[in-house]
This record gives C-alpha cells, structure tokens and sequence, in this order.
C-alpha cells in the first residue's frame, strides 16, 4: 500500500520523486506539538495578520498526530515528556518530518541540566533544526521554506536506500566535532 | 488489516487501547460493560493545551465527573541553573518562567534582588516608570493570548485572528525598545537594560488610539457572540472562599467582587502614583475570569 | 556565618575573572528584639494572645528588610498556623505557597520549608519558617488549613525531600514518579552534559569551576 511500495526505478523515478515531493511539500500539516515559548511564537506564525503560514497549506495544525506530516517540536523537552515526544512521533504516520524549534529542542538550549532533554534528536530524528530563543516567526518561516525545499528534492525507493547508505558511511567514518582539528593543530 | 481495540483485563478494570477508526466497537464493547464510567486520559500533547497539561477524566456518559491534572511535562529546573549564575545574568533565566509574561517575572526577581542589596530607592525613577509602561504592554499581550486561544478552544476562530494583530502591535514596541519580542530580559536588577530609543513614546501614543479602537471591536466580537456567553457563563464556578483557601488571587479572585489588587494594595514601581480602576465582576464565573 | 572566599569559590589557578581576592561572609539572620516595627509587634502580640505556648513554639523572630518571618518548631506547626488563619485580628487566610530551602551546613536542621503568609483583611504579609534534619525530614501538613499547599507541599517533598505528615497524597508532582532522589538539594548535581564545539568540548556549569 501506499507510494513507496510500487516505485519504477530510473528515469521515471526521477518523474515521480519530483511529483511526489511537489505534492507532499505543498500541503504539509503540522502537528500541534507547542511546548513553551517558542509555541507562543508558532501560534503567531499561524494566526497573526503578517506571518500567515496557510498561504503554504500549513494553517491546518493537526489535533491528532495521525494526521499530521510535520511536527514542530516548539519548545523546551523535559525528561518527563521525554516518552510523549516519542510517542507521538511514533503515531505519525510516514512521510513524516521533525523541525525542531528553537534552541531548546535543537540542543538543550540555556537549559543545561537534570530536567531537559539536551536536544530532541536524542528522541527523534530531525530533519531541519531552527535556532532562537525563540525563533522570530520570520524565522519560522524560512526554516519550513528550506524544509519544503528539501521534501521537495528528496528521493524515493532506490535512490533513496542509496543515499541513506551512503550518509550513514560518511556519518561513522566522520571525526567527532570536538575532535576536529583547530587552527591546523590537532585538538 | 490495522488491529481493532483490544482490551485486557487488569486490576483497575479492563482497559481499551485504542488505535483510531475502531471508535464503534470500542463504544459497544463499553457499553456491554457493566460499569458505566470510563476514565479517559487526555494526555500532555491535545489540542487544547497550548502547553502541557495531562487530564485524566472519568467519564459518565459524556459528562466528565472527576478530573484529576498530571503536571510537570515542562519542569525546567530553573531555579538550580540560576545558583550557577550571577545575579544578572539570573533575569535571562527567571524571564523564561512565564513565557507569556516575561516582563512581569524579570520586576518580581528584579524588585527581590534590590531589596536584599537594600537598593530600592535608588532605583531611578524613570526607569520605574519604563518598568511600569513595559509591564502593562505585556498585560495587554498577555491577555491577548488568553483571549484568543480561550476563545480557539470553543470553536471561535475569528477572535483569535483580531487577538494576535494586536499582540503584534505590542510586540512591536517591545523590538522596538529591547530588542527582543519575547523573553527579552530587558528589565535589570538596579533599573532597566538601556533606555528608551528615540521615537518611542510618539509611536506609542499612535499605538494606545488604534488598540482602543480594535479592543472594542475585538470585545464586541465575543460580548456580542451569544454562544461564547452561553458556553462560558455558569461554568468554572470559583467562589471567594474557594479561592481564598486555594490561594488564587488576580483576576479569578476579582470575578468573585473581591477587590484584591496588589498595585493597589501594596503598590510597588510607584504604582501609587498612578490612576486606575480595579476591575471586578459578581458572580464568579468562567465569563467573568476571562 | 560561613565565609567564602573567591567569586565562585575558586582555589588556586584556574579563576581568571578577577574575582579572587573576595571574601564574602554568608548572612544568617538573627533574633529580633521587640519592638520589632510597623505592624509586626501587633502580629506578634496578638498571636501570643490566641496562642498561650507562644514561647513554647517560636524559636526565633526575624524582622529584615521591613519583613516578619516567625520560626517555629515543626511540632507547633500545626496549631500556629490554625490560629493565624482563625483568630480575627490576625486572619492570614491566603498562604501563598510553600518553599523548600535545603542548607546543608546547617547541622541537624538542613530542610526548612517556608510559608508566604497574606492576610487580606489587614493589608499584611509575613512568613513562617520551619525545619527539619534530613536524617528525620517530617514536617506536619497544612492541607487542612489552606488547600492551596496540598500542590506546593508535593512540589517540597519533589525537590527536597520533605516528607508532609497528613498530606492526602504526597507524590512526586514535577519529576517523572520514577525519579531518584530530589533535585533542588545542594548537593544533587546540576546534571548537564558537556557542550560540544568544533575543537573543544565545555563541560557543563557545575564542573566548570567550583561555584559556591
């Protein structure tokens, strides 16, 4: 069932990568996953006068995860909600995308200690992520532009096991970032 | 093709996992029960909570007759950050407490600090003043929030629309002045962070006349909204000794008539200096609070 | 009194603020002498008239920075705070909450709670202390004088320990019900982790430096 299960391969993948992912990105429902403040800034970007976002498709905030593409995790994750995010992630039915928003989902933030989840990628996997404390609603909105762009260049059956493959390979052979040499030396 | 309800049994009672389009035999299986209460939990991610909130509901039929709330899904542990930090930079931490109010979180810590340093008086006045000016904005966009999202859990959508353009306005002045929308930890221990920049107060003077006018229009939008007023009337019934013992003051304190108004009773940023009414409504209801 | 030396208690090498030379002496208020000032000695005499063991149950009076905190043994706890709810001339009937204080190096009393009192008939606040060692953490509830503490004596015993005798439901209220141990004390860690940067990792606030 479904579009993933009965893709061509070759050049009419390549047609229908670009159909699909012209469909998916123009009609992205958000689920309503507004923790903190960055929800005050996200319920701006979906109601107030200036930063309207269903010019995108995008006003319709979800109730129920199962019906929802994209989920902003707008807000700080505490080990307790921890399970939920999770969750919810999980009823999400596939394609689905995670922006996180902000600084607190993207890595913790400011909050650095005992009761926070120092970035929700520690949950989920994300696709894009946004910094600000909060994210102005400008910046929201180029956060979904590229997250659009990126849904819309994304590549279906084969293509796609090919790419994660290959990201995967280049992840473990990858220096860890702190362990990147500075200024020529080795750190 | 996808698993039905499925029920198991255990020492609290059956409990029903549902999955989605199995609402049917879910309903029937229940009603073959022979308890009639289901306890329902409304978990920390809904659509009415802007926020975290967990409900378990017991249910009777369609009416809920207990509800018990699970709290806690946003415990940030703020309080055992700000030990690591100076005094200063504690602002930026308290300001994050109530997202929806930074300002009114910053004077309260600001206005503590002061007090232990023994400095209260020498606070200038001007910055009080901008203090205060600052504060009420945030009132005004905080109360837009409330408006909006309480009117957005009814079904009423339109007012939450009206209620964010103004929140917008506000929101304006407060780039304008600190730089930041939200959480701007503009409001310093000793006064505030800079002051005022050229230009602010005419802009604001603009601002007041057009709020005026589009509170009025935004109010009408509710007052006037027969179904609003049915629905919120008579529900939420808090009386003053109700509040009192559960020690909730502010404005569902003043919908009960009380007349409790800490810039009025214990007035602090020289709110004595200034000329305003406390607002307050008998009997105490939900319509009233809001 | 307890002196600390340093901004951030830094011995030796490693503090380059500046702030190193500071000696700072830690501020343990002491026991007033009557008259206290403003409507602090009214309270105070009024509530030993409604309450005769007065000098039995208050082990100290604060009277600091135009603020009234009354310290009373934990076993009193009870009948003072009854009393200051219904005796007329004192009626604090609003308890705005209560708060957990751990002071580890105050031997044999390191938990205190400590309740906000607002009496809106008289226009006064004032604050009652309370506190108990941590090898013997029990504290009397007051859910039954002010329902409003039942949340707050949850949050106490959450962050501190403090175990409410007579509390309906004493459960961990912000943490995840699992958690172990209680978070706000002073000697449970800070808890972050390590940040990552390109080249260096920082470690988290509370291994940075000595902060005391």
């Amino acid at each position: 069932m479904g579009l993933e299960e009965k893709l061509p391969s070759g050049f009419l993948l390549t047609t229908v990568e670009k159909l699909a992912g012209y469909m998916r990105k123009n009609s992205l429902w958000p689920a309503t996953f507004g923790l903190a403040c960055c929800a005050i800034e996200m319920m701006a970007i979906g109601s107030a006068g200036k930063y309207d976002i269903s010019r995108f498709g995008m006003e319709v905030f979800r109730a129920s995860p199962r019906q929802a593409d994209l989920m902003i995790v707008a807000g700080r994750v505490s080990n307790k909600m921890a399970p939920v995010v999770r969750q919810i992630y999980d009823q999400m039915a596939a394609p689905k995308w995670v922006l996180s928003m902000g600084a607190c989902a993207s890595s913790g933030g400011m909050f650095n200690n005992y009761a926070i989840v120092q970035g929700v990628d520690h949950i989920i996997p994300v696709d894009i992520y946004l910094p600000g404390c909060p994210p102005r609603p400008e910046m929201l909105m180029d956060a979904i532009l590229k997250l659009h762009e990126q849904i819309g260049n994304e590549k279906l059956g084969v293509n796609r096991a090919k790419i994660v493959k290959e990201v995967e390979a280049s992840a473990i052979a990858a220096t860890p970032i702190h362990q990147i040499p500075v200024f020529g030396k080795q750190g | 093709m996808s698993t039905f309800a499925s029920s198991r049994e255990t020492t609290e009672g059956t409990i029903y996992s549902v999955t989605g389009g199995d609402w049917d035999q879910v309903a029937s299986e229940i009603g073959s029960a022979k308890e009639e209460r289901v306890v329902v939990n409304m978990g920390p991610q809904h659509p009415s909570t802007h926020g975290v909130l967990r409900l378990m509901l017991e249910l009777e039929g369609e009416t809920i007759t207990e509800l018990r709330c699970g709290i806690g899904y946003l415990h940030t542990g703020i309080e055992k950050n700000t030990e690591f930090r100076t005094w200063t930079q504690g602002v930026t931490f308290v300001t994050r407490m109530d997202y929806l109010s930074p300002l009114f979180n910053e004077t309260t810590y600001c206005l503590g600090v002061e007090k232990l340093l023994g400095i209260t008086n020498d606070v200038p006045e001007r910055a009080s003043v901008i203090r205060v000016m600052m504060m009420e904005f945030n009132r005004i966009s905080s109360h837009m929030v409330a408006l909006g999202t309480g009117a957005l859990e009814l079904g009423a959508i339109t007012p939450m629309f009206f209620a964010f353009r103004e929140r917008e306005k506000v929101l304006d002045v407060f780039e304008k002045v600190s730089g930041l929308r939200m959480n701007m930890a503009y409001i310093r221990p000793g006064g505030v962070s800079q002051d005022l920049p050229e230009g602010t107060v005419s802009g604001i003077r603009e601002l007041i006349k057009d709020l005026r006018k589009n509170f009025k229009d935004n109010a009408k939008l509710l007052i006037g909204n027969s179904i609003w007023i049915k629905r919120t009337k008579g529900v939420g019934y808090l009386d003053l000794a109700g509040c009192i013992t559960l020690g909730v003051t502010g404005p569902v304190l003043r919908s009960t008539g009380m007349p409790w108004d800490l810039r009025k009773t214990q007035p602090y940023c020289g709110y004595e200096n200034y000329d305003f009414d406390v607002i307050t409504l008998t009997p105490a209801m939900s319509t009233d609070a809001s | 009194m307890s002196e600390q030396k340093g901004s951030f208690g830094i011995q030796g090498t490693g503090d380059t603020s500046g702030y190193g030379g500071l000696v700072r002496s830690s501020f343990s208020p002491t026991s007033a002498q009557k008259p206290y000032g403003s409507y602090f000695d009214e309270v105070t005499d009024e509530l030993e008239r409604a309450f005769p063991e007065f000098n039995d149950a208050i082990e100290k009076v604060v009277v600091d920075r135009g603020e009234l905190t009354l310290h009373i043994k934990r076993q009193r706890l009870f009948d003072v705070a009854k009393t200051l709810r219904d005796t007329e001339t004192l009626r604090f009937e609003v308890c705005l909450g209560v708060s957990g204080v751990h002071y580890p190096e105050d031997s044999q009393r390191e938990l205190h709670a400590v309740y906000e009192l607002l009496s809106m008939t008289h226009n006064r606040r004032m604050r009652l202390e309370v506190s108990a060692p941590e090898s013997d953490p029990h504290i009397p509830s007051l859910v039954e004088v002010w329902a409003g503490t039942n949340w707050h004596e949850r949050e106490a015993y959450d962050m501190f320990g403090i175990i409410f005798d007579g509390h309906p439901a004493l459960t961990r209220i912000l943490m995840p019900d699992d958690w172990p141990g209680h978070p706000q004390r002073k000697d449970y860690p800070l808890g972050g982790i390590a940040v990552e940067y390109v080249g260096a990792t920082i470690p988290s606030p509370d291994n940075r430096r000595s902060y005391r």
